[in-house]
């Protein structure tokens, strides 16, 4: 492309070098941070970093841009900002389509004048977007399915990294027309598509929500507690189990297990009572409900809990079962957030040694632990994704396919090794 | 006709008896529950383990011999019709259980396990595999996982896709990998990209399954309607209270009759225009209270009446008319046509209305039976496949159907796939670009497109041409 051509590309999407108040990754800037308006003008600047071999990133609310191994390469952040808002929406089909850059608060905001919202948690939602909430996969504290990002993404519309536009699902709640490319695109870590417009399913505010509480156990009261319920088949809408050091930011002492009930206020109550029949016996432990304000400054707490204040420590995540991530011993990590639902821990540790005695108490206990943020040292060092999968050559071609040059977020997805 | 030498490796990779290529033996494998569409496969293998499909993989592989994964058959859009003839695996011989973890609520099966035999096999443990599409018991695993199944009650409990954990697949190359498992992955969801890609991405063999607990209470509803768009009505004024029904479920007047003249007749009212079927489930604790609701609304509406499942034999009895409403069209004429179109739920009354037009137009019957929760219809066409204009006429309207479908935001398809009949509908809701995106895609998997031939891409060049619907046959009771 001639250089006239290029700037003109450049100036219609606002490129320009970033400030001391645009986020790094691990310590990185890119040279340019290009703002498209419009999926035209966005894809017209793939197209041209398609062409130079640029390197780009693609950058929501900044929020969690920490997680995924440190990029090889990083020439350009392409932002969401300016593709932002509600593009429609029927509260009646509990359908809304938004921009990729729309804050998942405004879009709460939007879908709360007709009692719905979407169930996502992430942390700071008044920043985190809808487009960063599908690249990373991960929208916090609900875990079962229904209400995970893969489950409630119908449908989107995304561009290639040589400026290609193309959608992928639908609009409606049910639809197997074609394949689900956006399973793909979920959780993808911005390494395969730029997605501009998300179709998403809502759900109607619950009529009741109660926390119950119960704090001041050990790790196996706390395990104890929590397979009983899954035996007894009673299944909280989210259920954490929290460390003495979590607990102690929640106002709590010891370990501590938080059950959200959502539902029918019949429902809720008869739940919860059944619920607080099984904790009663276990030594030490004192249970009780929460409402309101004071329930949601606790979900509010964990919610934010990923987030990254000091990069000298590390902040982890622990994948596997249930079970396995209810028991397994976590004297390497300071700060522990269990989500048995979808078996997952999430924890800190001050000191980043601990990363290697974190990894290999994962193996013991057949974990596998994902290294969100450390020192960008540490980082390079590792495969912030551990072992590299079953399935990685399939997933290296599926790179190969749909972005050959290596545009997009290159080395930050899992087999590091191979850029993907 | 296979080559000697494939004969003799395929022969050599099974069981004595898992080998079968005389022509009256493979004749059952011509279609699956698509009648229309009708293509006898040159060998037919029934293996019994992951290294025998393996086996039989490579050895077409090797050949350049085109074969694909087969379960009970009962697929609706032609997806295990093997269109150039080869080799067709059949998994049914694959039908265990092999592991249940009932502390972390899942099972691992073999995939030509039937549907209904998993929440057989969990019940004792109070666990349930949830996807439920009319056909659970026949259809296998292994088909719901290459359609993405629905049912009734994915309308609460989502399709096929939420329920599967982990897969063992082999790859068209006979290469077998392992993706997904019991614990969430890194890196792509390829388990998620696999369900649903009607069998042209390898053949799974074996599936974590996830597994849910089998609610405390279920009721089960019953309002007959003078009108759809009452009915209609009433399914949003239920949506905008905040329920979440396990099932809602609308048959019209047409439907009607031909259950309850039918051996499975449900006690549905003939004088209704359409029968709306609730089901909740949950804990009991509000059950009472959300019963009382639906009734208000229903009766509100303008429902003649409010019936609530008094017991289990009430309730089967209710769902019974429902889920045999397809097999019941049988009494109407040789061959049906159904329809699996989907659209938002707030269009279904003018949908529904303009779906009556376009049978008056074609001059043909329209029964409809659907799931009203989310928008995906089953317009049922009985016709007589030996009267070529009739046919005609048939798949025109239902290419009518699903163009409409489409033009109000929805989908060709919302759970039967796309298959052979729709293949060259897909332009309807894919530009090329889409479509060449899902190709590329297709290609990472199945390079030389030896695995299930001739499914889910257009074949022609004027998608969605009605002229262009290949191999339409006459024969059989398309349901």
């Amino acid at each position: 492309m001639k250089t006239a051509d290029a700037r003109s590309v450049l100036a219609e999407v606002n490129a320009r070098p970033p400030g001391p108040e645009d986020p790094r990754i691990d310590g990185l800037s890119p040279s340019l941070i290009l703002q498209p308006e419009t999926v035209e003008t966005a894809a017209r600047a793939l197209a041209l970093c398609h062409e130079e071999g640029l390197a780009v990133v693609p950058l929501g609310g900044g929020t969690r841009l920490h997680v995924g191994n440190t990029p090889e390469r990083l020439d350009c952040y392409i932002s969401t900002a300016a593709l932002r808002g509600i593009a429609h929406y029927e509260p009646g089909d509990l359908t809304l389509t938004a921009w990729s850059g729309t804050p998942l608060a405004e879009l709460q905001a939007a879908a709360a004048v007709n009692s719905q919202f979407l169930p996502w948690d992430p942390p700071q939602p008044e920043k985190a977007t809808v487009g960063g909430i599908l690249a990373l996969g991960d929208a916090g504290f609900r875990r079962r399915p229904g209400a995970r990002p893969r489950d409630l993404l119908l449908g989107c519309e995304a561009l290639l990294a040589d400026g290609t536009a193309f959608k992928a699902g639908g609009r409606v709640v049910k639809n197997v027309a074609g394949y689900e490319v956006t399973k793909l695109l979920v959780g993808s870590l911005g390494t395969l598509a730029f997605l501009t417009r998300a179709h998403l399913r809502l759900r109607s505010r619950p009529e009741s929500k109660l926390t119950l509480v119960s704090t001041g156990v050990s790790q196996e009261g706390a395990v104890d507690a929590v397979s009983r319920l899954r035996r007894a088949g009673i299944d909280p809408e989210v259920t954490a189990v929290v460390n003495s050091t979590v607990a102690a930011g929640l106002g709590l002492e010891g370990w501590t297990v938080l059950l959200r009930f959502e539902g029918f206020d019949e429902e809720v109550r008869a739940l919860a009572a059944q619920t607080k029949d099984g904790f009663t016996g276990i030594d030490g432990a004192e249970t009780f409900e929460c409402r309101d304000v004071e329930s949601e400054r606790m979900w509010e707490t964990l919610r934010d809990f990923p987030i990254v204040h000091d990069t000298r420590g590390i902040v982890a995540r622990l994948l596997g079962l249930p079970s396995g991530v209810l028991s397994a011993p976590f004297e390497a990590a300071d700060a522990v957030c269990i989500y048995p639902d979808g078996g997952l821990v999430y924890l800190k540790a001050e000191e980043p040694e601990r990363y290697h005695r974190l990894v290999t108490m994962a193996g013991e206990n057949g974990l596998r632990v994902v290294l969100e943020s450390a020192s960008p040292d540490l980082k390079r060092e590792v495969d912030v994704f551990g072992e590299p999968p079953s399935g990685l050559s399939l997933m290296k071609r599926v790179k190969e396919t749909l972005d050959p040059k290596g545009v997009f977020s290159p080395g930050r997805g899992v087999g590091k090794a191979l850029s993907l | 006709m296979l080559p000697k030498y494939l004969s003799k490796s395929l022969r050599d990779a099974v069981d004595p008896q898992g080998f079968l290529d005389r022509p009256a033996h493979v004749l059952v494998y011509e279609c699956d529950g698509t009648t229309a569409f009708k293509s006898a496969p040159d060998a037919v293998l029934l293996p019994t383990s992951t290294e025998q499909v393996q086996a039989i993989v490579r050895a077409c592989a090797a050949a350049g011999v085109p074969f694909l994964g087969r379960g009970a058959g009962t697929g609706l859009s032609g997806g295990a019709v093997p269109l150039e003839g080869g080799v067709v695996i059949a998994l049914n011989r694959m039908n265990r259980v092999l592991e249940l973890d009932v502390l972390n609520r899942m099972a691992r099966a073999q995939t030509g396990i039937v549907n209904l035999e998993i929440s057989r096999t969990t019940a004792s443990q109070r666990l349930f595999f949830a996807p439920d599409p009319s056909s659970q018991s026949s259809c296998t695993l292994g088909g719901n996982i290459a359609e993405n199944a629905g049912g009734p009650h994915c309308f609460k409990y989502g399709a096929t896709t939420a329920h599967i954990l982990g897969l063992t697949v082999v790859l068209p190359d006979g290469e077998r990998v392992e993706l997904g498992g019991q614990a969430d992955g890194v890196g792509y969801d390829l388990v998620g990209f696999f369900v649903g890609s009607e069998g042209t991405l390898g053949i799974a063999t074996e599936a974590w399954v996830r597994l849910l607990p089998v609610p405390a209470a279920v009721k089960t509803f019953l309002a007959p309607f003078g009108s759809m768009v009452s009915a209609c009505e009433a399914v949003s004024d239920v949506v905008a209270l905040g329920i979440l029904p396990a099932a809602v479920e609308m048959l019209d007047r047409a439907t009607i009759e031909v259950v309850e003249a039918s051996v499975n007749a449900a006690g549905y009212p003939r004088d209704a225009e359409a029968v709306l079927l609730v089901e909740l489930d949950g804990p009991d604790a509000a059950m009472a209270r959300l019963e009382r609701a639906i009734e208000e609304i229903c009766l509100r509406r303008g429902a003649s009446e409010f019936k609530s499942a008094r017991d289990e034999a009430e309730r089967t009895k209710l769902w019974k008319g429902r889920k045999a409403a397809f097999g019941a069209m049988g009494r109407l004429s040789t061959d049906l046509y159904v329809q699996d179109g989907v659209v938002p739920r707030t269009r279904l009354p003018e949908v529904l209305a303009q779906v009556a037009e376009i049978g008056r137009k074609y001059r043909i019957q329209i029964a409809n039976v659907f799931h009203a929760g989310d928008g995906n219809l089953h317009p049922c066409i009985p016709y007589d496949g030996r009267d070529a204009d009739e046919k005609r006429r048939v798949l025109e309207a239902g290419h009518e159907i699903l163009t409409l479908c489409a033009s109000v935001g929805g989908s060709i398809s919302g759970e039967h796939g796309v298959g052979t009949e729709k293949a060259d509908m897909m332009g309807l809701v894919f530009s090329e670009t889409d479509l060449d995106v899902m190709r590329r895609l297709r290609n990472v998997f199945n390079p030389r497109g030896l695995c299930n031939p001739g499914k889910v891409f257009p074949t022609t060049l004027g998608c969605g041409a009605v002229g262009s619907v290949r191999g339409a046959s006459t024969g059989g009771a398309w349901i």
